[in-house]
């Protein structure tokens, strides 16, 4: 299959797939107790109004039908509760770009940390940096964020006071870097030195040794590039979560990024929030793993698209 | 090569360290003025529309870029803002403001009467928590009217003293029409609002800080020494508190309860929080009102009975967070001439001290109503709303079982405040956090409770208490509003919560506290 083609067919799969996510999330949301109106001091009277007056008494599935079709239109609503009265995609394309500057940056430094650490490691195996490195990789897997924001926090920000805790502070963007760069870069050297292993032991490597090719370039450009598929294919839902930031990390240190409004907008019960945020990131991610089947044919020519 | 790398490493990791320096000094001062970093509330806590308001910590920002027709001075009174002078008509119904001549909005015009009115009239259309605000003390038929751009008149129901608390209060403060719109994106940037308190919004990266500037052409501006407000809209308390420590932030509202201990004598700060922490009773019996209580909650000897169980001193020293005991319906802090605090001139509800007296009482009361060890009584259904909330009722109902024999289910309700309103529990958690400081407020929570519970005599004593601006008699009919409330029960009250703050009272002084929302514009450096 020609590669616009498979393009084209892989887009029109997403559409339908990302409809069906708009189409579950709503109507899951609307079945959730709660509505965001509900308040200590507010009256029930002054609460029915608001319901009236964002057209939440309408029966669901009218609220659906107005819904895409604003939607068709680009309207993706104002938000109820965290940002009252300001447009959603305006707050999403505003917390996206803080989340993807900050995951950009995370992910340069997981995919070069970790795939040269799963280098070292591989090609080191049993010897005393393959046993660090899997060691760190361990503590680095099994570390939940919100402990390896706190580590980070006492350490540089408290005891040592070389860091700023709040994003907007100079420098204020490496402790959250690390925290949101620390899973995905030990995942990733756990995943490159299985990955090399497994390559190193090939036939075609052997020949290349028999045929006198220098040891760098059999493992950098021959077994490297072979080892990559297993990388490549855990890049891809990688860079979508990372790019859209972690609540963790955003939260501790105070990052204006959309990560935090994953849980945010449900506990609010900010619905256009939440059906924004569910379209945007689904898109993401539809997105993400299209380019990673695309670079996977260009990495190994012998994958067919069909 | 090896050497090269870590020559490398070594550099990247100084450059990063030396590029992250906090900027040090962070009050810089210029001419006297100086600059200030706090924090306090996040982003969804930020609705700066003055009509819309409701959060505490949206209510004190609101505080520094808006201005009734009333204030909150330097020492926390209410005084007059951008009013010059007020007359009160004889029979106190009609209340005159002439504004000041020198007051103005940020982009320059001057402040008109009309944009009083507006701001009114927008308060009552936004269908928000305190719509009924100002609509509920005045004439239905002619509420309030601007004779002219430098006039408003307020013409109320019935005498109310307290109105001045009420128009120092962010949602009567005035608003722009032109600015307003259909209110839909009113204040939610910069740009889409102008301001007439001391402070213009200058800057708002949302969900990460607001500044504020003072602004030069208003009229006390050269009374005020913070020129520039940071207020960072942080939420996570450790972060807050390790930015505090480390004097990032002057103010804070956000501290861990473990580290409470250890912040005292540190910046740590307790004042009363103005409120109630109760549990209520469904009085209601009637299914065309909503949902009924429980048959043998209709017996006020069972409800005493219920109160007098409760181990107060228990939960208080469990929960640790400084309460005050629950044995008048109003909070601490309301002293009168003579500097008698308003809790011990009422008469106490029960006696803290006598728990086993008390539940000595409760058996015998439970007897006499027919319920002896609890036999034949209901299970009572106990809702509540959040998890900290949950382990209190958890700690009242086990008293209940316990001393009375009596069970309750506690759930957490998802629809908490409709299920109450609708009456759909046979006890429910209460607590009332006063808007302004006025024991007024404070009972006129209990006016339409969802107990179902209505007392002519309490409605007539809290009446005559809103009439009179004497002080000593206004308090003989709040003694008399608790004095009914203890009779007839419809709620018990627990405790009163203390608020905690964090504040470098060791370099500024100034800072106004009131009923849980800051004012920093009268900070002034040590």
């Amino acid at each position: 299959m020609q590669l616009s083609r498979y393009i084209i067919k892989r887009i029109l799969l997403a559409v339908v797939s990302i409809f069906a996510i708009v189409t579950i999330t709503f109507f899951l949301m609307n079945l959730m107790p709660g509505d965001p109106f509900m308040s200590e001091k507010a009256t029930e009277e002054s609460r029915q109004k608001l319901i009236e007056k964002y057209g939440l008494d309408q029966p669901i599935y009218i609220q659906y039908e107005k819904y895409l079709k604003n939607l068709a239109k680009g309207d993706m609503g104002t938000s109820y509760v965290l940002q009252k009265g300001r447009e959603v995609r305006t707050i999403i394309f505003e917390s996206f770009s803080v989340s993807m500057k900050l995951g950009i940056r995370a992910l340069i430094l997981a995919v070069i940390a970790g795939i040269t650490l799963g280098c070292i490691a591989g090609l080191t195996k049993d010897r005393l940096p393959d046993g660090l490195v899997r060691i760190f990789s361990s503590i680095g897997i099994s570390m939940p964020s919100y402990v390896v924001a706190a580590i980070l926090m006492i350490v540089l920000a408290v005891s040592w006071n070389i860091l700023p805790l709040n994003y907007n502070k100079p420098g204020g963007w490496i402790m959250p870097m690390l925290t949101l760069a620390t899973y995905p870069t030990c995942y990733l050297t756990r995943l490159t030195r299985a990955s090399i292993l497994e390559v190193m032991n090939q036939d075609y490597l052997r020949t290349e040794r028999a045929k006198g090719m220098s040891e760098f370039v059999v493992v950098f450009i021959h077994a490297l590039k072979n080892s990559l598929i297993p990388v490549i294919t855990y890049l891809g839902p990688l860079t979508a979560s990372i790019l859209t930031g972690g609540f963790v990390a955003e939260s501790v240190f105070s990052v204006p990024g959309l990560g935090r409004y994953f849980v945010s907008s449900i506990s609010g019960r900010d619905y256009t929030m939440i059906m924004g945020i569910t379209i945007f990131y689904s898109t993401l991610i539809v997105l993400m793993n299209l380019i990673c089947d695309i670079l996977y044919k260009i990495v190994d020519p012998r994958i067919s698209f069909e | 090569m090896r050497k090269r790398n870590k020559l490398a490493a070594a550099a990247l990791v100084l450059a990063m360290t030396v590029s992250s320096l906090p900027v040090t000094g962070v009050f810089a001062e210029e001419g006297g003025k100086f600059e200030i970093s706090v924090t306090g509330g996040g982003e969804d806590s930020m609705v700066l529309d003055t009509s819309e308001c409701g959060a505490l910590n949206g209510l004190s920002a609101c505080r520094h870029l808006f201005e009734g027709l009333y204030k909150l001075d330097a020492s926390g009174e209410v005084v007059l803002g951008q009013a010059a002078s007020v007359e009160t008509s004889e029979d106190g119904l009609d209340w005159t403001f002439t504004l000041r001549d020198d007051i103005t909005w940020s982009d320059g015009q001057p402040v008109t009467a009309q944009d009083f009115i507006f701001g009114f009239n927008a308060l009552k259309e936004a269908a928000q928590s305190y719509e009924a605000l100002l609509s509920d003390l005045t004439n239905p038929d002619n509420p309030y009217e601007a004779p002219d751009d430098k006039t408003v008149v307020i013409h109320l129901a019935s005498p109310t003293a307290f109105l001045p608390s009420v128009l120092a209060f962010p949602p009567t403060y005035p608003i722009r029409e032109d600015f307003y719109g259909d209110g839909e994106t009113y204040a939610t940037d910069p740009d889409k609002a102008v301001y007439n308190g001391p402070y213009e919004l200058t800057d708002w990266q949302h969900q990460s800080v607001m500044t504020m500037e003072l602004r030069d052409d208003y009229y006390d501006a050269a009374n005020i020494q913070v020129e520039k407000i940071n207020w960072y809209l942080v939420t996570e308390e450790r972060s807050a508190l390790a930015s505090f420590e480390n004097g990032e932030y002057v103010y804070s509202d956000l501290i861990p309860d473990e580290e409470v201990e250890r912040m005292d004598g540190q910046g740590l700060h307790y004042v009363p929080g103005n409120n109630n922490y109760c549990i209520m009773f469904n009085l209601n019996q009637d299914p065309e009102k909503g949902g009924t209580g429980a048959e043998a909650l209709q017996d006020v000897n069972v409800r005493k009975a219920l109160a007098l169980a409760v181990d107060r001193q228990r939960i208080m020293d469990i929960r640790a967070m400084n309460d005050e005991p629950g044995i008048t319906y109003a909070s601490s802090g309301y002293t009168n001439a003579e500097g008698v605090d308003f809790t011990e001139y009422a008469d106490p509800w029960l006696d803290i001290d006598n728990y086993e007296g008390n539940c000595e009482e409760a058996k015998q009361l439970l007897a006499d109503a027919g319920y002896p060890d609890g036999q034949g009584f209901p299970v009572l259904k106990y809702i509540v709303n959040n998890a900290s909330r949950k382990e209190v009722a958890e700690m009242v109902a086990s008293d209940w079982k316990n001393v009375l024999g009596i069970d309750a289910t506690v759930e957490t309700s998802e629809n908490f405040f409709t299920d109450r309103d609708e009456g759909n529990y046979d006890v429910a958690y209460f607590g009332w956090f006063m808007d302004y400081e006025d024991l007024s407020n404070m009972y006129s929570s209990m006016l339409n409770s969802d107990a179902f519970w209505e007392s002519e005599e309490f409605t007539a004593a809290y009446n005559a208490a809103i009439s009179t601006s004497d002080q000593a008699e206004q308090w003989e009919h709040y003694k008399e509003c608790e004095a009914v409330l203890a009779k007839d029960l419809p709620v018990s009250v627990l405790l009163h919560s203390m608020n905690k703050y964090l504040f470098h009272d060791d370099m500024y002084d100034g800072l106004v506290y009131n009923c849980s929302m800051f004012v920093f514009t009268y900070l002034t450096q040590k």
